[in-house]
């Protein structure tokens, strides 16, 4: 393949994750299996279709036995694509170094197949924290962050009880919250359902979900 | 015999109420609370709250929730009250095509009474809910001084709700109808109502059954949220003092404080002191999380709300002054609105009328039972207290020279219908033009223009001659029609106000069916 070709796919690659982010998941294929087209032995466009193909229930691509799961173990040496590779195409296996952007990216996507949302969070923030340019990290950090509300909604349960302060101000006193964690937990009163308390305007739904989750499970409310 | 409910449409909070079996009963919403938050927004996903959900995130998302849409009603894009709004107000306030002010919001304009339609659809939903029946008619408050644009815009916001008014009333006069519920007094009456965005006061007669509002005044920027944001503005700096942070860009700290601080408030007209603990309300330059514990006194609110009741009494001695009565005149002093709880209120009434505040109503839900007596007369054809309202605003039409000939004077009972007869100023003047005025100016520019309509076949003669008899009426809800009639050659028109600044019959049938079938978050 030759370096405009390689470059064709990195294109491919990020414009597939970035509709992935947002949820257009069809659009998000098209790009990955265009870029399998350019590249049929691309590992990550690989992970990407075998991820996307599952989310739309393609089944009998998903279990195509050549698209088989990476180990997370070897997350250091997954084939992935930078802007920064100035390699040939024929040498595209990186060796990358710990804490590098791409070597994040690629934990990242390993947690991720693993079912370890929190992980591939978190490789994905200092990812995103060391190249806030990289468009595949924000589209990659879209599709975690859809994936954790959906759990912590499950974790949550039913939305339409209502929650109350299980301990006393003195407890709360001595626990660690962030200001936004302060602001919800005054929303808990006895009164709103958790749908209502997710439905005030304050901020970020996605995190509303998260902080509610960690109340519940931390014995905070109930 | 459908059933008619009575509604305080307030500035910051509303409630509903009926009359059953000779009983009163304020009809509490789905979350308990016998007054809901007039309070409307939208959220990120368009989702659209009302009432108690609405007020809990009013800071923190305050660009798109809209409260005391009550002082923008009925005015004009262009008016000095718009232009006060616009600059005081967090939401964003454009244009509409009649001149009328909206609200824009995530890109889509909602008209005003389209807003408090909102509100009203609330208390609408609470009652159905209540008696597990369709209401479809109300008899509905609106302050002594709204004027005839507000009252029609009003009605309106009233048909976009599904409902039809039977009657508008004053809010003083339906307080004191409240307070005289089952009683037999007689005398004079001050009403003194301070609500949560507005003051009002109200000088009234009541003799056998007839209740008469001789004055009334008010100060719709003074109430008990001027009182919140005092308080707020008090933490904020101790907070300061404390922990060298401000948090008066912090959203969501103020939005706590603002809620703590009306908890506070509250509590204080019980207590002398009263805590303030706001745990985790922001974090140090180093992380580490601030709390807010303080303590509040009582004696430390008086100091802070303190001037902003001294406004109020010039307020009371105007209207004293209008209504011609002095304060020892004045038998009884009812309070209304919630604000009327604090003690330094009640000190403050107590010292300008030389008396203590009557406590024979409840002063968050007296408008609106008022309003529900009134509803449960209409709807039973029964005898009762009879009404004399007044018009808060002397009516009447553009002259020549730009001058305003009043036709019916400022504090007429309500209703009525005058005339008086016109002439031209030009030789063989075939028609003219009547400009409808509301204000107190001598000067025409300088009053609001309700409406205008042409007369035409008016008989040709020399300038003076022709006799063109101008007729005003207002209803029992103090909305104005008006009449110009030719004498000579029987020609005649008229219209009903419909003034600038509200909307066409045509645009609230459309609201009301959009409105219909519209499956909003209705919650409180």
């Amino acid at each position: 393949m030759c370096p405009t070709a390689d470059e064709e796919v990195r294109r491919l690659l990020r414009q597939g994750l970035t509709h992935y982010g947002f949820a257009e998941v069809d659009k998000a294929i098209e790009c990955w299996e265009a870029a399998q087209r350019l590249d049929p032995g691309n590992q990550a466009a690989r992970d990407y279709l075998e991820n996307a193909y599952d989310e739309v229930g393609e089944t009998s691509k998903s279990a195509d036995p050549s698209l088989s799961q990476t180990n997370a173990d070897s997350a250091p040496s997954i084939r992935v694509l930078t802007d920064k590779d100035d390699t040939p195409a024929a040498e595209f296996e990186l060796n990358l170094e710990e804490g590098d952007p791409d070597t994040l990216v690629a934990a990242a996507l390993h947690a991720y197949k693993n079912g370890d949302l929190d992980e591939a969070w978190q490789q994905l923030q200092v990812a995103s924290d060391q190249d806030p340019d990289r468009l595949d990290v924000q589209g990659y950090i879209q599709l975690v962050r859809q994936q954790r509300a959906k759990q912590w909604a499950k974790d949550i349960g039913d939305q339409d009880r209502t929650l109350g302060l299980k301990c006393s101000m003195g407890e709360l006193m001595n626990m660690r919250m962030k200001p936004d964690e302060g602001f919800v937990l005054s929303q808990i009163d006895g009164t709103l359902t958790i749908a209502e308390v997710l439905s005030l305007g304050t901020f970020d739904r996605v995190r509303m979900l998260e902080i509610i989750a960690k109340f519940i499970s931390e014995g905070i409310v109930e | 015999m459908a059933r008619i409910i009575g509604i305080d449409l307030g500035t910051t909070n509303s409630c509903v109420a009926t009359l059953e079996d000779g009983q009163l009963v304020v009809i509490p919403n789905t979350g308990g609370y016998k007054t809901t938050p007039s309070m409307m927004a939208v959220t990120d996903n368009g989702k659209r709250l009302v009432g108690h959900l609405a007020k809990r995130q009013a800071i923190t998302n305050s660009k798109n929730t809209v409260f005391a849409a009550k002082r923008l009603i009925g005015r004009g894009f262009d008016s000095a009250e718009i232009q006060r709004a616009q600059a005081l107000l967090p939401y964003e306030i454009v244009e509409g095509p009649n001149n009328d002010a909206r609200v824009r919001i995530n890109e889509r304009d909602y008209t005003i009474p389209e807003i408090s339609a909102v509100v009203l659809r609330e208390m609408k939903r609470v009652a159905e809910e209540h008696f597990g029946e369709k209401i479809e008619q109300a008899v509905i408050t609106v302050p002594a001084y709204f004027n005839d644009a507000q009252r029609q815009t009003t009605k309106d916001a009233a048909q976009i709700a599904g409902l039809d008014v039977l009657r508008m009333i004053n809010e003083p006069t339906s307080a004191a109808l409240s307070y005289g519920f089952g009683r037999a007094d007689t005398g004079k009456f001050a009403v003194y109502d301070l609500g949560g965005g507005t003051f009002d006061i109200s000088i009234l007669q009541m003799n056998d059954g007839v209740i008469e509002v001789l004055a009334t005044e008010g100060d719709t920027y003074l109430g008990g949220e001027d009182f919140d944001r005092h308080i707020v503005e008090h933490l904020v700096q101790a907070f300061w003092d404390d922990n060298g942070l401000l948090l008066e860009n912090d959203t969501m700290a103020i939005q706590r404080l603002k809620d703590a601080a009306e908890k506070a408030k509250c509590e204080l007209s019980e207590l002398t002191s009263t805590e303030i603990n706001l745990p985790f309300i922001a974090n140090d330059a180093a992380d580490q999380p601030l709390h807010l514990s303080t303590v509040l006194e009582r004696n430390t609110l008086n100091e802070l709300i303190g001037p902003l009741l001294e406004r109020t009494r010039k307020i009371c001695e105007s209207a004293l002054n209008e209504a011609g009565v002095s304060a020892s005149e004045i038998d009884q002093v009812i309070l209304v609105g919630g604000q009327t709880r604090t003690p330094l209120v009640q000190e403050m009434v107590a010292e300008i009328f030389g008396q203590v505040p009557s406590k024979g109503v409840n002063p968050d839900e007296a408008v609106a039972t008022g309003a529900a007596i009134q509803a449960s007369m209409l709807g039973a054809g029964e005898a009762g207290p009879l009404l004399v309202d007044v018009t808060p605003l002397s009516l009447g039409i553009a002259t020549a020279g730009g001058n305003f000939a009043r036709i019916i004077e400022r504090n007429s009972t309500i209703p009525t219908a005058r005339q008086e007869i016109f002439t031209t100023t030009r030789d063989n003047q075939k028609a003219v033009k009547i400009k409808v005025l509301q204000g107190e100016s001598d000067k025409a520019c300088e009053n609001d223009l309700l409406g205008e309509f042409v007369l035409t076949g008016v008989r040709t003669a020399p300038k003076g001659e022709p006799e063109i008899e101008v007729t005003f009426d207002i209803d029992a809800s103090g909305i104005v029609s008006v009449a110009a009639h030719d004498i000579e050659t029987d020609q005649e028109q008229s219209i009903q106000v419909n003034p600038r600044g509200t909307l066409t019959p045509d645009e609230v049938k459309k609201l009301a069916d959009e409105y219909a079938d519209d499956d909003i978050e209705l919650k409180d």
